[in-house]
């Protein structure tokens, strides 16, 4: 690692090494202990001052960030705007460099185009986290998706993995993907053809229409949310006929003659993707993805400005 | 009033011309080639010395985008125009006009009226629909009283196959030419690039090859219908190529070009989300890239176009979704294209630009023999071209910007008239 240069900002998967993310997760192992102690608190970054900048509706993700930052002693500053920057006339480049007029350092972006991240690390003087952009990415959701894997099973290397529903929308998914084939799982991405994009084998996974099919072959189901506000079109007749394709059900999971791990980023549609039983049930480790998810942003934006990834 | 121009220490470059390969002087007298000979007695009123470089007829673009009258803070038509001298070209033949648009006779006549001076001479193309958007028909024999040379699509156009079809058999009947752009916005969609191997990891949905060749199909069957000649703009994939090819070997009336980008690049150069390459059609696939070089090697694509779309930096410095599908690649043409190049010398290549171009736009032919209409290109292969310095394009959306290239254009004769272009 003394070779390289040191990452400077958090864009995608897609420019991490598995080295980077064990490091990364080796810190958030640390910070993970830290919030579980009774000081919960570190003043790592008491120096550095964080701008949350979320041009789409978030709200785990936002608070999570915004969590990681503050447990970190970071100064933080939210900014949130439904609409675009460009729809509101004003450029994103504008936008975040008034912003950190301000003598911000770092800006963690939620964004809808795909590549904005890319786009203002290019043009802008600071350190960029992505907190997902469009349907591109959204590289914390997969290291903390990997992460609770790792703590779940002990390791991600040999597991089956299986993501289950609207890939063709889904960041998750594909920083997903990326993110677990470096530490050696085997993917595949299971839902209807109309919401896997036709070349997705080129990124390496299996590609299943069949739940039943993949949950037997798996050791983790990743259910992913139908994301409607996404979809300019319909592509599946009803929430009816996809809940009864792809809906993953106590007793579809009771067919199995194995127990399977059941995940998913959220918020959850309980009884669309997954049933009510099986989001509670003890196989599901929805909760600890999300806890996980701030030991995770801890340890990426800690790492990130002490230049240390 | 008489003036001359004689072009000293060039080497031809036309296969049709008896003096191609050889090493001559070339005199100019009132727009006409007067004399070709290794070395020329007679005194002109200019004399430039071609430092051994290659001189050919002059380069035509067979489309370019120009957003004035409307935008000219884009692009103007002077500003284009330049560009266009400055990449080689003698003639482009160009879409203009944002507010208003080339539907109006009155915006062919503007152009006209005020490119009449330029250093390259537009051609104006008009839209052969209202406002470009494949409904209802435009004023086509109005147009074409006004000056339009051809007629075409907006790039949002997508025309039910009933409204293609009325549009053919009115031009046709007209005897007026209607060039097809296959790559079909219905098609596009929420698409920004090619549906293949990188699409899928950069979140983006992709516009299938289908897009295209569907279309082209379809343009080919209205062909048959209607007998009227088709002129297929910009062609992309692999399909279309062979199609193409399909098409000719069966005699029918069919040309074709590429554009400039598709030739260079594939959809990898979209994998840092450069809005720079987010065009129409899309960079397709390296197997497209090579069946297009193939195509055009032998003969199955006529003609290579800039497909020369500028935008300012306000368009253009935004997200990727948000900026517009279009590169102004004028000033980086004759360099970009030689990089590209991999399979034919400089000779066929340029032909592409200039006998093979001049077919596909319909334009009469021209070579480098006495007599001939002066309109010359001289260029070399070896010289270095620092991508958009000097230029006089005013667009923000210029690929390779600042970058050395080999290849360099010294300057052309357009009716006679030299103009030099600055290193």
């Amino acid at each position: 690692m003394s070779n390289r240069e040191h990452l400077n900002h958090l864009l995608g998967i897609k420019g991490l090494n598995e080295a980077q993310i064990q490091t990364i997760f080796e810190t958030a192992d640390t910070f993970k202990d830290l919030l579980n102690s009774q000081v919960k608190k570190t003043p790592a970054l008491r120096d550095v001052t964080i701008a949350n900048l979320f041009f789409e509706n978030s709200t785990r993700t936002r608070v999570s960030f915004e969590l990681a930052e503050k447990r970190l002693g970071a100064d933080v500053v939210n900014f949130s705007s439904s609409s675009s920057s460009v729809k509101k006339g004003e450029t994103l480049i504008d936008t975040v460099n008034n912003i950190l007029s301000m003598k911000v350092d770092m800006v963690v972006m939620r964004h809808p185009a795909p590549g904005a991240c890319q786009f203002l690390a290019r043009h802008v003087n600071a350190q960029i986290v992505n907190a997902g952009d469009g349907t591109h990415e959204h590289p914390t959701q997969a290291l903390l998706d990997a992460f609770s894997i790792r703590e779940k099973l002990g390791d991600v290397a040999g597991k089956k993995v299986v993501i289950v529903g609207d890939i063709l929308h889904s960041r998750v998914a594909i920083s997903n993907i990326q993110c677990l084939q470096l530490l050696g799982a085997d993917v595949m991405v299971c839902g209807p053809s109309t919401l896997i994009p036709r070349n997705i084998h080129t990124l390496g996974v299996r590609v299943s229409h069949n739940l039943m099919e993949a949950i037997e072959w798996c050791d983790v189901a990743n259910m992913l949310r139908i994301q409607l506000e996404r979809q300019d079109q319909r592509f599946f007749p009803s929430l009816r006929e996809y809940s009864s394709l792809y809906g993953l059900t106590a007793k579809k999971l009771a067919s199995l003659s194995k127990e399977i791990t059941i995940m998913h980023p959220g918020p959850i549609n309980r009884g669309v993707e997954i049933s009510s039983d099986v989001a509670d049930s003890h196989s599901s480790i929805i909760l600890q993805q999300v806890e996980n998810g701030v030991a995770i942003r801890m340890a990426v934006l800690f790492l990130l400005a002490q230049h240390k990834l | 009033m008489s003036r001359s121009l004689t072009i000293r220490n060039i080497r031809i470059s036309d296969p049709n011309s008896p003096f191609h390969a050889q090493q001559c002087d070339v005199r100019i007298e009132d727009g006409l080639i007067a004399e070709i000979s290794p070395n020329i007695s007679t005194p002109s009123d200019q004399d430039i010395d071609g430092q051994s470089a290659w001189l050919s007829p002059g380069w035509v673009d067979p489309f370019v985008r120009i957003p004035d009258p409307g935008e000219p803070w884009k692009e103007s038509l002077e500003s284009a125009s330049a560009a266009a001298q400055e990449a080689g070209f003698t003639q482009v033949l160009a879409l203009c006009g944002r507010k208003p648009k080339s539907d109006l006779p009155e915006t062919v006549s503007t152009v006209l009226e005020r490119s009449r001076n330029l250093a390259c001479q537009i051609l104006p193309l008009a839209l052969c629909s209202e406002s470009g958007e494949g409904k209802e028909l435009s004023e086509m024999h109005l147009l074409k009283q006004a000056g339009a040379h051809a007629f075409c699509d907006g790039i949002h156009a997508s025309p039910l196959q009933s409204s293609r079809l009325k549009t053919r058999q009115y031009a046709h009947s007209l005897n007026l030419s209607v060039w097809s752009h296959p790559c079909m916005s219905g098609w596009v969609g929420e698409a920004k690039m090619h549906e293949g191997n990188v699409n899928a990891g950069l979140g983006l949905k992709g516009i299938p090859s289908m897009a295209e060749f569907v279309e082209l199909q379809a343009d080919l069957e209205l062909m048959r219908y209607t007998g009227a000649p088709l002129r297929v703009l910009a062609i992309s994939c692999k399909e279309s190529v062979e199609l193409i090819r399909q098409a000719k070997s069966e005699g029918l009336p069919v040309w074709a070009s590429v554009p400039l980008l598709n030739l260079l690049e594939t959809d990898s150069a979209l994998e840092g989300f450069d809005e720079c390459f987010k065009v129409l059609p899309p960079l397709r696939s390296e197997e497209d890239r090579l069946a297009l070089w193939e195509g055009l090697k032998d003969g199955t694509i006529d003609a290579i176009v800039s497909n020369h779309h500028p935008e300012d930096i306000e368009s253009s410095l935004v997200e990727f979704d948000y900026s517009p599908y279009g590169a102004a690649t004028l000033p980086l043409f004759w360099p970009a294209l030689l990089k590209a190049n991999s399979n034919m010398d400089v000779d066929q290549l340029v032909e592409c630009l200039h006998r093979r171009s001049r077919q596909f736009c319909g334009l009469d032919s021209l070579s480098l023999q006495v007599g001939q209409v002066a309109h010359l290109t001289l260029f070399d292969a070896q010289g270095e071209t620092v991508v958009g310095f000097n230029s006089s394009s005013i667009a923000a959306n210029v690929p390779y910007k600042n970058q050395a290239m080999k290849g360099r254009v010294w300057g052309t004769v357009c009716g006679g008239v030299w103009k030099g272009v600055s290193a």
